[in-house]
């Protein structure tokens, strides 16, 4: 009899014991799926948030970009440097100077917070520019350019030390099989694995446009609708590393918007 | 061996409780242990945004705080930089202004920013903010910076305080930077274009406004027209000039222009700017006790005028040897107090007869020998016939001013060889020796107020030629301090301080005689005049080498006054052209059809500081209407066929405080003025900063640049 009772009590504990082992297994997916989308998504929202600092607010709209692609969107990113103070690493060409297409050297009005390696963004009073290189800071009011330019800038041009951002999904394959994890790339280095386990990437951008409720598009069609973009809409789903029993992931999808606060003059 | 057996079962059963026992702790410890760390973790996340938020609230606050510093026109200082804090919820935020060494800076604001090319006075400073938690712990820490400029106001075609109409009938171009801190109508009979001009050094547009953008009238709900404004874009031919893109109208009604659709001008079409503070219009008043109408805090023309020329309007007086009358011209210091050696010079200068004639070599002659070189135009008196709305009189006679206006050739009067009168009339040659000493002259009749106007008229050309030519008693012709010259000029009456006949009115200075110039020099010396009555300008104004054959160089300048009202190069007449009768302002009864009242090309270069009237709210009628841009200048003539060219730049700062005369139109029903072929640009010299007019005032401008988190 009392082995019977005994019998009895090991296997509806032990019973007990496999459910709640599966539980814990369970929530310790769950917990690492959750802290992989909030954590993609925190990093996501802080370089949103800052983007556009620094950077021209007229022309062209350079501090945004993106690409849709369904589940599988891309958002660039992209800021002005700033010096230890937090001041803007920017300047002007000045009164009567002219950036040459093809010199190296060039005039500015400072060249403090510059120097070699960074990259920059050269914008004409027209509202269109360019990218380059700086490669030297000659003096106070010089820099000067690695790469040729497409065409002269004139007087009151402005020159901006830039950081770009790229977030974006890629697979990756191990011994489990296919991975996917969210990658970030900045500037012309090579993209780093940023998120594991990260297989949607759905951005939103919330215009200032037919308010209320306001348009939202997958991705601004032109510069005018980047230049009213008021919010971002990040959607972002994780899934755990291992699959449970049955082969199935566990998955959890975080969504917020996002106002970045540089995008145009408070 | 079945006691064996029951012992044996006894020992399971313990056995089998006490691992399952274990197990089921260790199981509910690991729960335990996960709940807990998932708690805590997600926990964590909560407080780190909300702390964000709590952070990001001390920005915002501290910002705002620190932004009314600079709107007040004041610069932080002492406890301003001492960290403040407050209770948020169980949260504690602290923020922080710090200033970025090597504050302020003259600097050229990079183009792809807000008012990108201008010059600016620039400070730069940095918020931060930290929120804490319940233990004391930094949940979240930000930072900001922004920038305060201090802009020239002249660096723009147009900038209005108030809401700012453009609906020219004929075509209209503007070239360069319109802004208004109210809403912005845009509307044309015709064609409006506002463009860049390379070609004069206008490389870039901006039209901003404070509040909303309009397509249409304000005073009527309809759009018609076309209106062009370049985009911040060069994409089509000819490249090296901006791309225009048309301002559609939506129908036939005004409407408002979205941001979204402003967003396709790329940065030159701005709307809900906010954030800039402009100079109070008692930036022109002199100090109470110089005037009913001025102030117990003196605004900065007066305070910081190198000479300031008061016509004392209830002061019985005259020049010596001259007739006397009620009025009295003097030089008064920034106390108001009369400066007795400056006042001497003034008067001797006034009738220097010798001077004013260019008899003696190497001084002079006045641009107007024979013509007093200050003067007041008077009132005639009711009974002459003459009032307010009463033009048709007898304000020809000397008998219609009191007291009676001296006839020509008698002691004090004007010379001999005038018109009978000597109220009008006066031939325009060289002095006879024995000078004018009684500064007065008839009348003029401002049609728009209906009223007949007391002028205070004074030719700054003379002066300062004068003044260089005997020992500068006025001030050092190269004085460069607040940029130049500035003479503040007014008159001190009973009814200084309301709606009033009251005027100032500058004439023969087609070119200003001072070392250097615009082009010449780097950085020319300028004047400004400034008054805060109505402002007159009459004839060509410091034209400079627009002259032909070329003249001097124009110098930087600015008329400043309550209102600019603009005489053309014809308005003092010869005798001739005016039957003997109607120099001088004689001509301003007539009707506008009247060949009397016929203007001629005129150029004026100087920058305009004055108010205009505002069109009310809610489409109340084109009798409403203020006239627009175009109508910044108030006109007196028939301009038909006849041009204003003019260099400058347009500013109003508000509503006029001493007229009030409605914009009624044009043409005789009005009787006020015919248009000019309105030849106007922005000058560009303006965008350096060592061209502008002497005291150019500012507006301050605040903007966050940068917005950033601290990550640990």
């Amino acid at each position: 009899m009392g082995v019977m009772l005994m019998g009895l009590a090991v296997v509806a504990t032990s019973g007990m014991f496999v459910a709640g082992k599966e539980h814990m297994k369970r929530q310790s997916r769950e917990v690492e799926a959750t802290q992989a989308a909030r954590a993609a998504v925190d990093m996501i929202i802080r370089d949103l948030r800052l983007g556009g600092a620094c950077l021209p607010v007229t022309g062209d709209f350079i501090s945004l970009d993106g690409i849709n692609n369904g589940n599988t969107d891309q958002i660039t990113t992209r800021t002005g440097l700033t010096r230890p103070d937090l001041s803007c690493i920017r300047t002007s060409v000045p009164t009567g100077a002219t950036v040459t297409a093809s010199g190296g050297v060039f005039s500015v009005s400072s060249s403090e917070g510059f120097s070699p390696g960074m990259r920059a963004y050269i914008r004409h009073p027209d509202g269109l520019g360019e990218y380059f290189d700086v490669i030297a800071v000659p003096s106070p009011t010089q820099l000067a350019k690695e790469q040729p330019l497409s065409r002269n800038y004139p007087e009151t041009s402005g020159v901006y030390a830039i950081d770009e951002r790229r977030f974006y999904l890629q697979n990756f394959t191990n011994w489990r099989g296919t991975v996917p994890e969210l990658v970030l790339q900045v500037g012309n280095q090579s993209p780093q694995s940023f998120a594991v386990g990260i297989e949607k990437l759905n951005i939103q951008y919330q215009l200032r446009r037919n308010c209320p409720p306001c348009d939202v598009v997958d991705l601004p069609a032109n510069n005018a609708e980047w230049s009213v973009v008021e919010q971002v809409l990040v959607n972002v789903t994780a899934r755990s590393e291992l699959p449970d029993a049955t082969g199935s992931y566990l998955r959890r999808t975080v969504s917020v918007g996002v106002k970045p606060r540089n995008l145009l003059p408070q | 061996m079945a006691m064996r057996l029951r012992a044996d079962d006894r020992g399971m059963a313990l056995i089998g409780v006490i691992v399952l026992t274990a197990l089921l702790m260790s199981l509910a410890i690991a729960v335990a242990l996960q709940v807990g760390s998932d708690t805590q973790v997600g926990g964590a996340f909560r407080s780190g945004v909300t702390g964000f938020y709590a952070a990001e609230s001390g920005l915002n606050r501290g910002m705002g705080e620190y932004r009314n510093i600079f709107l007040d026109y004041n610069v932080p200082s002492g406890s301003d930089f001492s960290a403040r804090s407050y209770a948020l919820g169980d949260r504690q935020v602290s923020y922080k202004l710090s200033e970025r060494p090597g504050n302020p800076q003259n600097i050229v604001i990079p183009s792809g920013e807000v008012f990108s090319g201008l010059n600016a006075i620039q400070y730069r400073y940095i918020v931060n903010s930290t929120s804490q938690n319940v233990n004391g712990d930094v949940e979240a820490s930000v930072g900001a910076e922004f920038l305060v400029g201090y802009i020239p106001l002249f660096q723009f075609v147009a900038f209005y305080r108030n809401d700012l109409e453009i609906l020219p009938g004929p075509n209209m171009t503007l070239n360069g930077r319109v802004h208004t801190n109210g809403r912005l109508y845009l509307n044309a009979n015709n064609t409006l274009t506002i463009a860049d001009n390379p070609a004069q050094q206008v490389f870039t547009v901006q039209v901003s406004a404070g509040l909303g953008v309009y397509r249409g009238r304000k005073d009527q709900n309809t759009c018609t027209g076309t209106v062009s404004v370049d985009m911040l874009e060069d994409k089509v031919a000819p490249f090296g000039d901006l791309d225009p893109k048309i301002l559609p109208c939506n129908g036939s009604s005004t409407r408002e222009v979205p941001v979204a659709e402003l967003a396709a001008w790329k940065g030159s079409m701005i709307r809900d700017i906010g954030n800039i503070a402009i100079p109070e219009p008692d930036i022109v008043k002199p100090p109470s006790t110089v005037s009913p109408g001025g102030s117990g805090d003196p605004g900065v023309y007066w305070a910081k005028a190198d000479l300031r020329i008061v016509l004392h309007r209830d002061q019985a007086g005259g020049l010596p040897g001259g007739p006397g009358g009620l009025a009295v011209v003097d030089v008064v210091n920034a106390a108001g107090v009369r400066d007795d050696a400056r006042t001497n010079a003034l008067w001797q200068f006034m009738s220097d007869a010798t001077w004013n004639a260019g008899l003696v070599s190497g001084r002079g002659p006045s641009s107007y020998p024979g013509t007093m070189p200050i003067f007041y135009t008077d009132v005639p008196i009711p009974a002459s016939g003459c009032g307010n709305n009463q033009p048709a009189c007898n304000n020809t006679a000397a008998a219609a001013y009191s007291p009676t206006i001296p006839a020509p050739g008698s002691l004090g009067g004007p010379r001999a060889g005038a018109a009978a009168s000597g109220v009008y009339a006066e031939l325009m040659g060289a002095a006879l020796g024995t000078f004018d000493r009684d500064y007065r002259r008839g009348g003029f009749y401002n049609q728009r107020e209906k009223k007949w106007m007391l002028l205070l008229n004074l030719n700054v050309r003379d002066l300062i030629l004068w003044n260089s030519q005997n020992g500068e008693p006025f001030f050092a012709t190269n004085d460069t301090s607040e940029g130049g010259l500035v003479i503040f000029a007014t008159i001190a009456g009973p009814a200084s301080a309301g709606i009033n006949n009251y005027g100032v009115r500058v004439f023969g200075s087609a070119d200003i005689p001072l070392p250097g110039g615009i082009g010449v020099s780097a950085d020319p010396t300028g004047v400004t005049v400034a008054s805060d009555q109505a402002m007159y300008v009459l004839g060509n104004y410091n034209r400079g080498t627009a002259a032909v054959p070329a003249g001097p160089p124009r110098q930087p300048a600015s008329l400043i006054g309550d209102s600019i009202n603009v005489l053309s190069q014809r308005y003092w007449q010869s005798q001739a052209a005016c039957n003997n009768t109607l120099c001088r302002d004689g001509q301003s009864t007539q009707s506008l059809g009247n060949a009397s009242r016929n203007a001629q090309n005129t150029w004026i270069n100087a920058a305009f500081l004055g108010g205009v009237d505002t069109t009310p709210d809610g489409y109340q009628g084109a009798g409403s209407y203020n006239g627009g841009l175009e109508n910044y200048p108030r006109f007196h003539e028939s301009w038909s066929g006849t041009s204003l060219t003019y260099q400058g730049s347009f500013v109003s700062l508000g509503q006029p405080e001493h007229v009030n005369g409605d914009w009624c139109g044009t043409g005789n029903g009005c009787n006020i003025y015919n248009p000019p072929d309105r030849l106007w640009n922005f000058d560009p010299a303006y965008n350096d900063a060592a061209n502008l007019p002497p005291l150019t005032p500012r507006f301050v401008y605040v903007q966050q640049v940068l917005f950033t988190e601290d990550f640990k």
